[in-house]
């Protein structure tokens, strides 16, 4: 049988071997001693439970107007437009702008605002004051507009103002909410569920591309392309049979690691009452479209061109988005490939970027069906010799001998 | 061995095996300037672009050094050849880690134009970390004669260091980044044995085992 | 005599644990030497040996008087064209002849004027700044035989040069090669027959590894002598005939089939009759005198 086969030859190719090395390596180095410390209910009258978020006005507002009016007098903006840092200066015109949006935050008029700028200003911190009828709406919304002029990506975009200027301390009541929701809700499993694949996420977003473009150029370097293009098998069905026989194996010691997982899970928690399949549940949602997608960019792009290209563009689609993310819990975009979720539990920080999870990995295993129907239409050009791949050599084309 | 026919080998191995590598370090360089501040950096956050993401170069550099010859039936035509197959290789590794240096040295270099606080230690350092990766990975390429592999053994260790850190003692490759200074000097010995070892090996394995 | 001949002395060669060369022992002279066997003899292996591309378990090679072990000056006596020939498909053919004559440690005036000379005997002046990679099989062959010969090599090993190669270019190539050998030594290694018919004055057939048989052509046509026979058979028996005789030749009739087969006595069926030996019915028949499975069929 053609899928059997073509696992065996996936399983016994060095870069799956390398693979499955990389995947329990990641599981046993990363995850295993983050997970020594069994987890217990808080006890009241602790002196410190941590910290959380909280969207409070009270306490976002003074601290946000205060950040942006320092950043300003410096005229010195950190921002994260693609992820990474970056220093923004305004021109005078910004400026100028960003000069109003502070005057109707802090109620001063320009020419106060010139004064301290002009003065000491390390003496008048403290003097700065939020303007009388400000409402956190409006305050929200002139946060909005200092992000676009500072280019989006700074500390007070939308996505970034409430987790950078309301951290507040945890109180006994969040600890033991907290702790319910990982006994409760996530019945322990789903709390380490996704520990378990913000780890394995990063290293299969990028290996199986190795993988998959390492079988395709198998092909090609053992000559096997001429005599497998002869074969009655229609090219849909070799390709989405090698597709799938990719991915099958490459889930392997994914899953075999999820078993560790779970035992591991369970040897820390005996006793308690868990759910032993939501684990592989977060695998095959969370993971399966990332193994997806690398095999298939390595599918396509081998086709299309060359091993190499295959293996350098998802080399920079992965190393940009896991580079660029600027905090590992909680946000997750609509194309974010690796998906982040650096903690134990945290469910409530998890859940409320459910719908766009889902979208975000719906989107994924589209993109990769379409990519495998690309190749399936490559192959088949090639087949009938009307492509021929690009940057590649062309095999003796004995037609035109003509010595 | 005259000069001229070495200088021929340079030529001709520059003009059709190092062009299209050489593009992709440069890319590589030119993005880690255009997405990381590089400005007014201090000591250690100036280490951060030269260590966590120029060390890619020396991969993309390095791995490819056997590539032209992956084919075996153009290797048995060179290695019928009276110059030793070998000496080729240690030239195109000769001109790559020369590349190298001149993209981190560069880079080091705008950087310092940009008001960041980088020395000769941050040059040496990059460096000493872009050639160990590199080597990493040209090891894995020469073994396994499939770049494929060297690249991916490249990106397990570059992965391994993001997750194990300082656990990897001297052989960290962020160090600097890291805080911790020492061990540059060592990294970039540790690589250069490392070629050696692999050319060492890639004799002994046309020695004794039969290929194909 | 040694500065002009290939010893090969009780060598032995190994792939892992599966022997690959055993007890080989063969002299070589200036001329045509054919290497005949099936694929999987062990000829290609010989053939690296010989090229200091494999270096040999146990036993001696001296090439023109030159341990093999000496690989650098072995190299830059013999040329080597691999059975399938490749070259960095993105050079253009002087590019690579001009390359390989730099790793020969040519100089620049010698590498022109011989690449000049060769392309033209090749044939393929024309197509000299053509890339590799646009070439056809048989050009691709051809800019392989110069590049072996580029250097003036007093050997050239050859390995299957034909195969692949139209009647035509095979013819072409064979005359090359014949041209080339009247001032060295060529050793040309081929599964087909009739390359060995139409260039070798003396061969060794090599099975599993083992010199079978050395001497000329025409030796090799006198040890079958006798043993081989034409008959007419029905079509039905085909299959009997096939299980007890070693058939060299089949040309379908109307109603029966007209075969060729070796035997050591006159064989059962009614009306066989004697034919004269060709070289691929004394190859087959020399293969048989010694125990090798060739019941069945072709080569």
């Amino acid at each position: 049988m053609l899928f059997l086969k073509e696992i065996k030859k996936v399983v016994f190719s060095l870069t799956f071997l390398l693979y499955f090395a990389a995947v329990l390596a990641m599981y046993f180095t990363q995850f295993v001693p983050d997970c020594e410390m069994v987890i217990i209910r808080p006890q009241p009258g602790r002196e410190s439970y941590g910290t959380t978020v909280k969207e409070i006005p009270e306490i976002i507002m003074p601290k946000a107007i205060d950040a942006l009016v320092t950043e300003y007098l410096y005229d010195s903006f950190e921002a994260y437009p693609f992820g990474f840092y970056k220093e923004v200066k305004l021109n005078e015109k910004k400026k100028a702008k960003m000069q109003e949006i502070i005057c109707e935050l802090t109620g001063l008029a320009g020419e106060e605002l010139d004064a301290i700028t002009d003065f000491d200003r390390e003496a008048v911190f403290f003097e700065i004051k939020i303007s009388d009828n400000l409402t956190y709406e409006r305050f929200r919304e002139l946060m909005r507009q200092a992000d676009a002029i500072i280019g989006g990506g700074s500390r007070y975009s939308d996505d970034n103002i409430v987790r950078n200027f309301s951290v507040v301390p945890g109180t006994y009541e969040d600890a033991l909410a907290e702790y319910n929701e990982i006994f409760e809700k996530d019945q322990i499993t789903g709390a380490y569920a996704r520990l378990f694949c913000d780890y394995l996420g990063i290293v299969v977003a990028i290996l199986p591309v190795f993988v998959a473009a390492a079988l395709v150029a198998f092909d090609r370097r053992s000559r096997m392309e001429q005599l497998i293009y002869t074969r009655k098998i229609s090219s849909a069905k070799l390709i989405s049979l090698r597709y799938l026989a990719l991915c099958v194996t490459m889930m392997i010691p994914v899953v075999l690691a999820a078993i560790f997982a779970q035992m591991h899970i369970a040897s820390l928690y005996s006793g308690y009452e868990m759910n032993h399949w939501i684990l592989f549940g977060y695998v095959l949602v969370w993971l399966m479209p990332n193994i997806m997608t690398a095999a298939a960019v390595g599918m396509l792009l081998t086709e299309l061109a060359s091993p190499l290209l295959a293996v350098f563009t998802q080399g920079a689609w992965w190393i940009l988005g896991i580079s660029s993310q600027n905090g590992l819990v909680g946000i997750i975009g609509n194309f974010t490939l690796v998906v982040r979720h650096n903690t134990i539990g945290k469910r409530a920080l998890f859940l409320a970027e459910r719908n766009v999870f889902i979208r975000n990995r719906i989107f994924y295993t589209l993109l990769s069906i379409l990519m495998v129907l690309l190749t399936i239409m490559i192959y088949e050009k090639k087949r009938r010799g009307s492509f021929h791949g690009f940057f590649r050599i062309q095999k003796n084309s004995d037609g035109q001998s003509k010595a | 061995m005259d000069f001229s026919a070495f200088r021929k080998i340079l030529t001709v191995n520059l003009k059709h095996n190092f062009f299209v590598h050489m593009g992709i370090a440069v890319l590589i360089t030119g993005l880690t300037g255009i997405l990381c501040n590089i400005t007014a950096l201090d000591y250690r956050s100036a280490a951060k672009p030269i260590e966590t993401f120029l060390c890619l170069t020396g991969p993309v550099l390095l791995v490819p050094v056997c590539l032209p010859e992956q084919n075996e039936n153009i290797r048995d035509v060179i290695c019928s050849k009276r110059m030793d197959y070998l000496f080729v290789c240690a030239i195109r590794v000769i001109y790559s880690a020369f590349f190298l240096a001149v993209l981190i040295g560069g880079f080091a270099a705008v950087m310092r134009c940009c008001e960041s606080n980088v020395t000769t230690a941050h040059f040496v350092g990059g460096f000493a970390s872009a050639l160990f990766l590199g080597a990493i990975g040209f090891a894995a390429a020469a073994l396994s004669q499939n770049v494929t592999v060297g690249y991916m053994a490249a990106l397990i260790y570059y992965l391994g260091n993001m997750g194990l850190k300082d656990k990897l003692g001297k052989f960290f490759l962020f160090s600097m980044y890291a805080g911790k200074d020492d061990g540059k000097g060592l990294l970039l010995l540790a690589a250069v044995v490392l070629i050696v070892v692999v050319f060492g090996m890639m004799r002994l394995r046309r020695k004794f085992s039969v290929l194909n | 005599m040694e500065e002009n001949c290939i010893i090969i002395d009780h060598v032995n060669q190994f792939y892992g644990r599966k022997q690959a060369l055993k007890d080989v022992t063969l002299t070589i002279h200036q001329g045509m030497f054919g290497l005949l066997g099936r694929n999987g003899a062990g000829k290609t292996t010989l053939m690296k040996t010989l090229a200091a591309l494999h270096e040999k378990k146990s036993g001696e090679i001296s090439i023109c008087g030159i341990p093999v072990e000496n690989a650098k000056t072995v190299r830059s006596i013999t040329g080597y064209l691999p059975q399938d020939f490749s070259m960095y498909p993105n050079m253009t053919v002087s590019e690579s002849l001009d390359y390989l004559g730099v790793l020969s440690g040519m100089n620049s005036g010698l590498r022109k004027k011989r690449m000049d000379m060769l392309l033209k005997r090749v044939n393929l002046s024309e197509d000299r700044h053509k890339k590799v990679r646009a070439l056809s099989g048989g050009m691709r062959r051809r800019l392989g035989i110069a590049q072996a010969l580029l250097h003036d090599p007093k050997v050239l090993i050859v390995d299957e040069p034909t195969a692949g190669l139209d009647p035509e270019e095979r013819i072409r190539f064979r005359n090359l090669l014949c041209e080339v050998a009247e001032e060295r030594i060529v050793i040309l290694s081929t599964h087909i027959v009739g390359d060995i018919e139409a260039t070798c004055e003396d061969i060794a057939i090599m099975n599993e590894g083992r010199i079978l048989w050395r001497g000329t052509v025409a030796e090799l046509i006198g040890e079958a002598e006798g043993r081989v026979y034409t008959i007419n058979v029905p079509k039905s028996s085909l299959s009997d005939i096939k299980k007890e005789y070693v058939v060299t030749g089949m040309l379908t009739q109307k109603d029966f089939v007209t075969i060729r087969l070796l035997s050591n006595g006159r064989p059962e069926p009614e009306g066989a009759a004697k034919a004269a030996p060709n070289v691929e019915d004394a190859y087959m028949y020399c293969l048989m005198r010694h125990g090798c499975d060739v019941k069945g069929g072709e080569l």
